[in-house]
């Protein structure tokens, strides 16, 4: 395996910090080098090893009341790290998810990415945590009133069970519950029970031309209520 | 002892070369296939000392099965793999001695000693044993972990995670620590654990935990 000092360190945002995602698909890490004032906001617990010199500061994610209301609202993201270097030097911090499986970095350039319940990762500076109405039929789904919406300029990092697919949709497509990782705000989502599983369907707006404008759409090749399912048949 | 590991990070393999004589010591229950004269022999080590302060009654100790494999003639083979999906990675030992996590030890040289329990590690608040393994002598070392492992040359100090922990050599000292989080909200969460390792020397850390990963799956069995 590469050393730290191989590392191919890629930064084309001038708001984004430099980063590695190794070990991919199967059990990715993601390796970031913070440069001096600069920080990142991690998933609380995500930390796996780091430089002396690093800072964590515990915060709610985006704040005190929408942080309740996500929480009791549904199985949504309550506290994130605030992972920052106050030093001379570059520092380096690795994070990891619970889940094997890849991590994806998202772009924002001014736009939004809404997040499924514990996909969210990382962001970085330039990007806040928000709010997302998703609805009724999303809390029956166990999905929550509201979805963790990441907006602004710079990167969201997301993690899931499996590899990651994108996906631009215009039309109506069909995901199973649970494979869903992302998708952008103005995607409508419609919830269908199919047989013994539930399907999410996602499609594009009209816009005022009659045309339909899509959105990038993030899912996972794997479901760990399937592996779930399957062990509690074997029990 | 020549050691070759097959299908890296993933789900590793290790095949190991035992000539006529060498000997290796593998964790019990880690072995896969194997081909030539080889002779078998289980050994038990344990580590004895109260793992907890507050623990009560007797002293607790931990153990750790070990098979010898012993080369009765040249070329003998020995296949090797944990019970965790994850890498291995071979680790020579020649100045400093390597203490590995318990369950990240997989196999290492005839001719090197094992400690269990060595040196003792005291967990504040923490009920379930944090057991260490000291490997002393000249050889190589077999190291698995839950995920990826990677290398970290600490130079200075470095804090890890002590979930994340696979192994480090003993030029480092260490010590037992928690995260320091700043923020009036980091009185309301649960503190991570972490080892603080100070000094020069070689680590290993892995990517993913397996406690971690048992919590979630147990979790939602539980569920329904």
């Amino acid at each position: 395996m590469d050393s730290l000092s191989d590392l191919n360190f890629v930064s084309t945002l001038s708001c984004s910090v430099l980063y590695k995602i190794r070990c991919r698909p199967a059990f990715a890490a993601l390796f970031v080098t913070l440069v001096p004032g600069e920080s990142i906001t991690t998933k609380t617990g995500c930390i796996v090893s780091m430089d002396k010199g690093i800072l964590l500061k515990t915060q709610f994610a985006g704040g005190l009341l929408p942080a309740i209301i996500r929480k009791v609202f549904g199985p949504q993201l309550f506290w994130v790290d605030r992972v920052s270097n106050q030093t001379d030097g570059a520092l380096t911090v690795v994070l990891s998810h619970s889940n094997m499986g890849d991590i994806e970095r998202i772009n924002l350039s001014q736009n939004s990415i809404c997040l499924q319940p514990d996909v969210y990762l990382a962001h970085t500076s330039g990007v806040t945590i928000k709010n997302h109405w998703a609805g009724f039929k999303s809390w029956l789904a166990g999905e929550g009133l509201w979805k963790l919406k990441l907006q602004g300029k710079g990167r969201v990092f997301i993690a899931a069970y499996g590899s990651i697919t994108q996906k631009m949709v215009y039309e109506n497509f069909i995901v199973s519950q649970g494979q869903l990782l992302a998708y952008h705000p103005t995607l409508r989502l419609r919830y269908r029970q199919e047989a013994e599983q539930l399907n999410l369907m996602i499609s594009g707006t009209k816009t005022n031309r009659q045309r339909t404008k899509g959105g990038m759409i993030y899912f996972q090749s794997r479901n760990l209520r399937g592996l779930v399912d399957y062990l509690r048949s074997l029990v | 002892m020549e050691v070759e590991v097959f299908n890296q990070r993933e789900n590793s393999l290790a095949r190991v070369i035992l000539q006529a004589n060498e000997v290796l010591m593998a964790q019990a229950g880690t072995l896969v296939a194997m081909k030539g004269d080889l002779k078998f022999n289980t050994t038990l080590r344990r580590s004895s000392g109260k793992s907890h302060p507050r623990s009560s009654g007797p002293m607790t100790t931990e153990s750790l099965f070990i098979t010898e494999c012993r080369g009765l003639s040249d070329r003998n083979e020995v296949w090797l793999a944990p019970w965790m999906m994850g890498n291995i990675i071979v680790h020579s030992v020649t100045e400093y001695k390597l203490i590995s996590v318990m369950s990240a030890y997989l196999g290492c040289s005839g001719s090197m000693e094992l400690f269990l329990g060595l040196p003792e590690v005291k967990i504040p608040n923490q009920t379930e044993p944090f057991t260490l393994l000291s490997i002393t002598g000249k050889g190589q070392v077999l190291l698995n972990g839950m995920g990826g492992i990677y290398p970290i040359d600490v130079d200075g100090e470095y804090l890890v995670n002590l979930n994340h922990l696979v192994a480090f050599e003993n030029s480092l000292h260490y010590e037992i620590t928690e995260f320091a989080t700043k923020g009036l909200s980091s009185w309301l969460t649960k503190k991570t654990l972490g080892m603080k390792l100070i000094g020069r020397g070689k680590l290993y850390c892995q990517t993913h935990q397996d406690q971690f990963w048992g919590h979630l799956i147990s979790s939602q069995l539980k569920v329904q």
